[in-house]
């Protein structure tokens, strides 16, 4: 009885009903968009079906069509396909072990129908042995015949079984993953911090630890509206203590476990607003930090200035005349009122970040150098504590793939029968696969052996 | 030189090559096989250089790392990479198996990605990678993802050869299966073309062509029939011809069962290329970029799907030895299925993965 079920457990027919019902199943889930109320699918499925889009969607959700990976009856199907992976290998361990653990032998009875048999009067043996070069070979002798048994690539046979091991590796801790580790995201705007992610069904979660978004920055590639690179200068802040870290796309950063990703960002519109200025004399420029309507005095002079307008993607429209375009931070300019000391406007003048000269006055000068608040990134915090797991997964089945299938296993048995100077010789063959190709492997033998010289 | 002028001429030879292909099937002489032959070399040729210098081209206009500019970034460049590997795997196949007999249908292939490339209008300019793409595993993962691709597109063609030269009677299931997807196959590649002919007639075309949308907005219920109509007509045409091509390989004596070994082996050779480099390096990518190394993005079912296919064929083949019609049908399934993740997920469903967009 047990030994019925484990069969079952351990068969290739269950492994192949799985494979085509994952495959059926998840296909499923790329046509209705999910966890999307408001997909094409659901007013298109409503339609066919004559019923009114509210009631589809709750349908979806009741059968975990509308959130089917992680619907109850795809995750079975899942756990059945690794509980078959499973059971399939450890039940064939053993017999794979000794596979493994015995080296080819001398067989006398094996040239038979499929082995080819061949006459020559040349040195036989040493070209059979030039031939097996390569191989394991184990030799015996006769009488006046001799018996050889090569092989190689013997571990090839273990390849399947990595393979499946890898599988079952990735499974496990993707379990791990889905059930400790989470996703969400958290928004932070530029000067501020924040400590809650925000998950896709809108449930949140505090980090022992908040985030400080000090600078956002975005670079285009000249003349294009293609983004070129994303940067977000962050402070992780944690009892009091600070430590600053960069996050572009592709390079997240890593705390404690947890990892942060740059994943959007954002124009955010508002009056409390940084400007990060260098002004003064040419060759002697000060640092400053204002805000809008703060006025400041441009050192080694009498005349101050303030801060009037900000537009982040400032350029000519068609009839020259300045316009704002987008909120894309793809040209930052700041309009800037100067005063001389009787507090008399003196007229005004766009100063663009890109451009550093458009803010010379004789022998002045205004360098808007940034903008602070004025952006807000979004970052992608996950914590996956199987994280190495998987990783450790992907290499046994990268392994186990590339030696179950680009190394096999192949044996060779050769006789070599002494008959007053003319050699009679037998050979045999077996590999792992791609088994119709012995024969061509016995007639190289033989074309090698038969050589003159 | 410029890599597209370079490009234009592989292009066109493939084509063209294809038309001596059949000639050759067609006439059977032994000097048009060899014509033939030295076309496909010719045309690799081309390419070869094209790609390189399109590489270095890559390399140069955005200052990126040189491993970071091969060019396999979008669908333009990614269709001329499949088409590369799917001609060197025919150049492969003639020496190895002393037969012409597979080059017209692989360089149609090869053919058909090149014009579908130039149809659709993909875009052609060297375009600038969004930061998404600046990643080492995106060299590792592109570029394996369509050489495995091309191998499973050679397995179609030996499944499809293998299928027919068993001269199953018509009414027979695998069959109506292999001919009506071969049909679908065509069929699809003409209607792809044929709208982009009429939109381009229309003059509807500014900047980026949006594949079959001009058809399906101008088309009412009447032209969904017709279309319905013609689809069925090429499939009926297929379904009954089919059988022809059987007589044509036993002119040429092409083993019905070296076909089913192709079959096999170009899967074989094909699966890990596919395990590692389209499903590890892809989900290590995602995990680099995202977070997450697996998210059932549209394109990743659809990669693990065709996986999980041809995981079915292998396990089919070498532990229940299925060495007949069920084998072969399974591959072309996998192919199909192919096809769907590599041009039908980034044409019909979005996600993530829109890199590959037109």
């Amino acid at each position: 009885m047990l030994k019925k079920i484990l069969d079952f457990w351990a068969s290739v027919k269950l492994a192949m009903f799985l494979f085509i019902m994952i495959a059926l199943s998840s296909s499923l889930g790329t046509f209705i968009q999910q966890n999307d109320s408001g997909s094409k699918a659901v007013f298109w499925l409503s339609d066919k079906l004559g019923m009114s889009h509210e009631q589809m969607y709750t349908w979806l959700v009741k059968t975990g069509l509308a959130d089917m990976y992680s619907s109850w009856w795809f995750i079975a199907l899942l756990v059945l396909f690794g509980v078959n992976l499973t059971v399939c290998t450890f039940y064939r361990l053993s017999h794979v072990y000794r596979q493994l653990k015995t080296p080819v032998a001398i067989n006398r009875n094996i040239f038979g129908e499929n082995s080819l048999s061949f006459e020559t009067e040349g040195d036989a043996e040493s070209k059979v042995k030039d031939f097996l070069r390569g191989y394991s070979v184990v030799e015996e002798k006769d009488g006046d015949t001799a018996y050889f048994a090569a092989e190689k690539g013997r571990f090839a046979r273990s390849g399947v079984y990595i393979t499946h091991l890898g599988i079952m590796v990735i499974l496990i801790a993707a379990l791990v993953g889905v059930t400790v580790g989470f996703k969400g995201n958290l928004g932070v705007v530029e000067g501020q911090s924040d400590d809650t992610v925000i998950f896709l069904d809108k449930t949140t979660k505090k980090l022992p630890f908040s985030v400080r978004l000090d600078n956002f920055d975005v670079k285009y590639y000249e003349n294009s509206v293609k983004p070129e690179l994303y940067r977000s200068d962050i402070a992780i802040v944690e009892n009091g203590k600070e430590i600053s870290k960069e996050v572009m796309v592709n390079s997240p950063i890593e705390y404690k476990g947890y990892r942060i990703f740059q994943t959007n960002h954002g124009f955010y519109p508002n009056r409390d607003l940084a400007f990060i200025i260098n002004t003064g004399k040419e060759g002697n420029l000060k640092k400053i930090a204002v805000q809008f309507g703060q006025k400041f005095s441009i050192p080694g002079t009498e005349i101050s200035a303030e801060v009037t307008d900000f537009a982040p993607s400032l350029g000519q429209d068609s009839k020259g005349e300045l316009v704002n375009f987008n909120t894309l931070m793809m040209n930052p300019a700041v309009k800037v009122e100067a005063f001389d000391e009787k507090d008399v406007s003196l007229g005004y003048k766009w100063v663009f970040q890109n451009y550093p000269e458009s803010g010379q006055a004789g022998d002045m000068k205004i360098e808007f150098v940034d903008v602070i608040g004025a952006q807000y990134s979004v970052f992608s915090v996950t914590y996956d504590p199987a994280d190495y797991l998987v990783y450790i997964g992907f290499f046994i089945l990268g392994l186990g793939v590339v030696i179950a299938f680009y190394f096999r296993h192949e044996r060779i048995w050769v006789r070599i029968t002494d008959n007053g100077g003319v050699k009679e010789i037998s050979a045999a063959a077996d590999r792992s696969k791609f088994r119709s190709a012995i024969p061509e492997l016995l007639e190289k033998l033989k074309q090698s052996v038969t050589k003159e010289g | 030189m410029n890599s597209s002028v370079l490009f234009g001429i592989s292009s066109i030879t493939y084509m063209v090559t294809m038309a001596v292909y059949v000639a050759y099937l067609i006439m059977k002489k032994e000097i048009i096989g060899k014509v033939a032959s030295w076309m496909v070399i010719f045309g690799f040729v081309c390419h070869t250089i094209a790609f390189f210098l399109r590489w270095v081209e890559f390399a140069d206009t955005y200052k990126l790392g040189f491993f970071h500019s091969i060019p396999v970034t979008n669908l333009y460049e990614s269709l001329l990479f499949f088409a590369w590997c799917v001609v060197a795997g025919n150049i492969w196949i003639e020496r190895r198996y002393k037969t012409k007999f597979m080059g017209a249908f692989l360089t149609a292939i090869a053919g058909m990605a090149v014009a579908f490339v130039d149809t659709v209008g993909a875009a052609k300019g060297i375009q600038p990678l969004v930061p998404a793409l600046k990643s080492n595993w995106l060299l590792a993962h592109a570029t394996m993802s369509f050489i495995a691709y091309a191998a499973f597109s050679m397995s179609f063609v030996a499944a499809v050869l293998h299928l027919a030269s068993l001269r199953l009677p018509r009414r027979s299931g695998v069959y109506i299966f292999w001919t009506v997807a071969l049909g679908t196959f065509v069929f699809v590649t003409l209607f792809v073309v044929g709208d982009f002919a009429a939109a381009l007639s229309a003059k509807a075309v500014e900047g980026a062509y949006k594949p079959l949308y001009f058809t399906f907005k101008k088309m009412g219920a009447g032209g969904f029939a017709v279309l319905f109509l013609v689809y069925a007509v090429v499939c009926t045409v297929f379904w009954f011809s089919g059988g022809k091509l059987a007589c044509l390989m036993d002119r040429f004596s092409i083993d019905s069962k070296a076909m089913e070994e192709l079959t096999y082996k170009m899967i074989s050779v094909g699966f890990p290329i596919f395990t590692v480099g389209g499903l590890i390096f892809g989900a290590v990518w995602a995990d680099k970029a995202w977070g997450r190394y697996w998210s059932w993005d549209p394109k990743e079912t659809w990669a693990l799907i065709t996986w999980l296919i041809y995981a079915f064929y292998l396990h089919a083949r070498y532990v229940k030895d299925w060495t007949g019609a069920k084998a072969s049908a399974v591959a072309v399934a996998g192919f199909v299925c192919t096809i769907f993740t590599y041009i039908g997920v980034n044409l019909l469903i979005s996600g993530l993965h829109s890199y590959g967009a037109l």
